[in-house]
Parts: C-alpha cells; sequence; structure tokens
C-alpha cells in the first residue's frame, strides 16, 4: 500500500473508538452522526408496543372529531399505499418476463423478443444447400435484436 | 363509529379492486394482453440464444467443408450431435425450433446421400415435429423426404426391385406436391403481408 494512503496509528484508534461506540461500548463524538446516517439509509423498525404507544398517546390528545378524521386519513392513506402495492405488483407482472439467462430485473417491455425467423426470407429455400447461409442471415439478424437489448438495458437509446 | 368503521372498509376495497383493474388495463396495454388470462410473452433476444445460434453457425459452416471434401460421414455425426444438444428456452424457443428443423431437414440429405434412408426418415419426422406449420421450413422438409425418397427409388431400381422402387418414386411425388402446396401458402400469405407464418 502507498505510504502516504495508510492510517496512522491515531486514525486506526479513533477507528477503533467509533466501531465500540456505534456497538453501544463507549462514547464517540462522531457516533451519533454515524448513527443517524445508517438510520436515514436504513431505518430499523418500530417495536409494535411501542409504535401503539405513540398512537395512543397522539389520538387520546385530539379532541373526538379530530380523532376520526385522523382515523379516516390513516385507513385512506393505508389503502392507497396497498392499492399502489397491488397495482405495481399486477403491472410488473406482464412486462418483467424472464430470459433464458434468468435474472431480468429490468421492465423489458420494450426489448427485442425470441420470435419466427421466416420473415427473414422472402422465397422458399432451395431444394439443397443454402443453409449456411440461413444460419448465418439469422444470427446477423438476432445479433442485432441482442445489441439492441443490451442498450436497451444499459438505459442508451 | 362502527357505522365510520364499516364505511372506511368499502372505501378501502373500491380502491383496491379500482387500483388492480387499473393495473390490470396498464399492462393489457403494455403488451397487448391481460396477465390475468395469464398471457405468455417471449423472453427477450439474449447471450444464451445468441451462444446457440452462433455454434449452429459454426457447425454448418464446418459441414460446408467437410461436404466438400466429400467426408459424409463426419458431417452427418456433427449434424447428429448438434440436433441432440441442449439448447437455450428448453429448446422451445422459436428460433431454435427452426434451425433446428433446418438442421435436421440437412442431416437427412446427407444421410439419403449415404444410402441411410431410414436414418433419412427419422430426420425428416424430427424435424416436422419442429418446424413451423405452414413455412418454408416445413416446405423444405417436404421437399428434402422428396428427394431422400427418389434417390431410394433410383437405388432401389438399379437393385432389380421395380416394385419397391415405385412405392418410393410415388413417395418422392407425395412429398414433392406438399412442399409446393406449403410453399404456395407461404408465399401468398407473405404477399398478404403478414410475414408468411401460419397462425396457427
Amino acid at each position: 500500500m502507498d505510504r502516504e494512503l495508510a492510517p496512522t496509528e491515531e486514525e486506526i484508534e479513533q477507528a477503533r473508538a467509533l466501531r465500540d461506540a456505534l456497538e453501544g461500548r463507549g462514547e464517540h463524538a462522531d457516533a451519533e452522526l454515524a448513527r443517524a446516517l445508517r438510520l436515514a439509509v436504513r431505518p430499523s423498525e418500530l417495536p409494535h408496543l411501542e409504535h401503539q404507544a405513540i398512537l395512543q398517546r397522539t389520538l387520546a390528545r385530539l379532541p373526538n372529531r379530530r380523532r376520526s378524521f385522523a382515523l379516516r386519513v390513516v385507513g385512506v392513506g393505508t389503502s392507497l399505499a396497498l392499492a399502489a402495492a397491488v397495482a405495481l405488483l399486477v403491472s410488473r407482472r406482464i412486462v418483467d418476463v424472464p430470459s433464458t439467462e434468468g435474472h431480468d430485473t429490468v421492465a423489458t417491455a420494450s426489448l427485442m423478443r425470441s420470435r419466427t425467423t421466416q420473415p427473414l426470407f422472402d422465397q422458399p429455400f432451395p431444394r439443397q444447400g443454402g443453409e449456411s447461409a440461413r444460419i448465418d442471415r439469422i444470427a446477423w439478424a438476432r445479433g442485432r435484436d441482442y445489441r439492441a437489448n443490451l442498450f436497451e438495458r444499459m438505459g442508451v437509446r | 363509529m362502527v357505522h365510520e368503521r364499516s364505511r372506511a372498509w368499502t372505501v378501502a376495497a373500491t380502491v383496491v379492486v379500482a387500483a388492480m383493474v387499473g393495473g390490470c388495463d396498464g399492462a393489457r396495454s403494455a403488451a397487448g394482453g391481460c396477465p390475468c388470462d395469464s398471457v405468455e410473452v417471449a423472453p427477450p433476444v439474449d447471450t444464451a440464444l445468441m451462444a446457440y445460434l452462433s455454434k449452429v453457425r459454426v457447425i454448418h459452416h464446418e459441414v460446408d467443408l467437410l461436404e466438400q471434401e466429400d467426408r459424409l460421414a463426419e458431417a452427418i455425426t456433427k449434424l447428429q450431435d448438434l440436433a441432440s444438444a441442449a439448447a437455450p428456452g428448453g429448446g422451445t424457443l422459436p428460433e431454435v425450433q427452426e434451425v433446428l428443423a433446418d438442421t435436421l431437414a440437412r442431416l437427412a440429405d446427407l444421410q439419403s446421400r449415404a444410402g441411410r434412408y431410414d436414418d433419412a426418415a427419422r430426420s425428416i419426422e424430427d424435424g416436422l415435429k419442429r418446424a413451423p406449420a405452414g413455412s418454408y421450413f416445413e416446405g423444405h422438409l417436404y421437399e428434402v423426404r422428396g428427394v431422400s425418397e427418389q434417390r431410394h427409388a433410383d437405388s432401389l431400381a438399379t437393385r432389380g426391385n421395380a416394385a419397391a422402387a415405385r412405392v418410393a418414386r410415388d413417395a418422392a411425388m407425395r412429398a414433392f406436391e406438399r412442399a409446393v402446396e406449403i410453399q404456395d401458402q407461404v408465399v401468398s400469405r407473405a404477399l398478404q403481408g403478414d410475414g408468411g407464418v401460419d397462425a396457427r
């Protein structure tokens, strides 16, 4: 490793102290910031009981009419979220057709698909010969589709 | 309170059903059908298909060279290996079916040139199972069957078996007629602009 890039003893010590603080052992000045960043990226789940208690405390402070309005807002919001999830699932089923590679995760509606090669030929095949020329033509045509699909997957238009 | 709750549930259920219908409609317009009806969409052209087509291409060019040197037995073996090899999509992709049908037609032609008429007939049968109905590939297979039967008839006649030669000649005629019939259908459909493939 480059000598200038190697961590100093002090840096190693600081890193160790920060790691200990994040694991609940001791304190470190940067620990709070690191926790906040971690929770922003991957928030921990709110325990059910804690969630219920917060909800009850909040609702108890509201007058009856506002409480009923709040319940309705929560209900409609939940329904909309559920509906959006269902709609997303249903529409994804049709566009996320797996390729033979089995790891197709992008929306594939616009990709070139496997299909008959018949339109590549505008006249009957000769009685003998011509097989290599035919497979050349098929491979060339599908090669073009394959490249188009690669660009599509990479977002190049 | 109970009344309000039941009304909330009714609203929620309506929203969910509306979203399902909307999602289904969106999917239908995106892909020409509805997933609720289990529409099957062909997979995209991918690496596995390209690798397979490239392999088929190489083997056919190899067979060209073997044919030029009159090494029929080796050419036959190459095509037999290709026809029995694993193919992407379980061998069901249209491109795979069609290049295999064409490969089996070529194999049958070589087998009949080598005097292996029974093998040739089996290859034609295998090819017909793969060729799309009413396609040039299907027509070509019948044509090769005719050529193979004609060779067989000539061979039988040379050996003095006139009756068997007549049977083979009749079979050749029927195959040629069927080939012409199919090719006529393909050509007329192509001229009507549907790509020349039977919708069956």
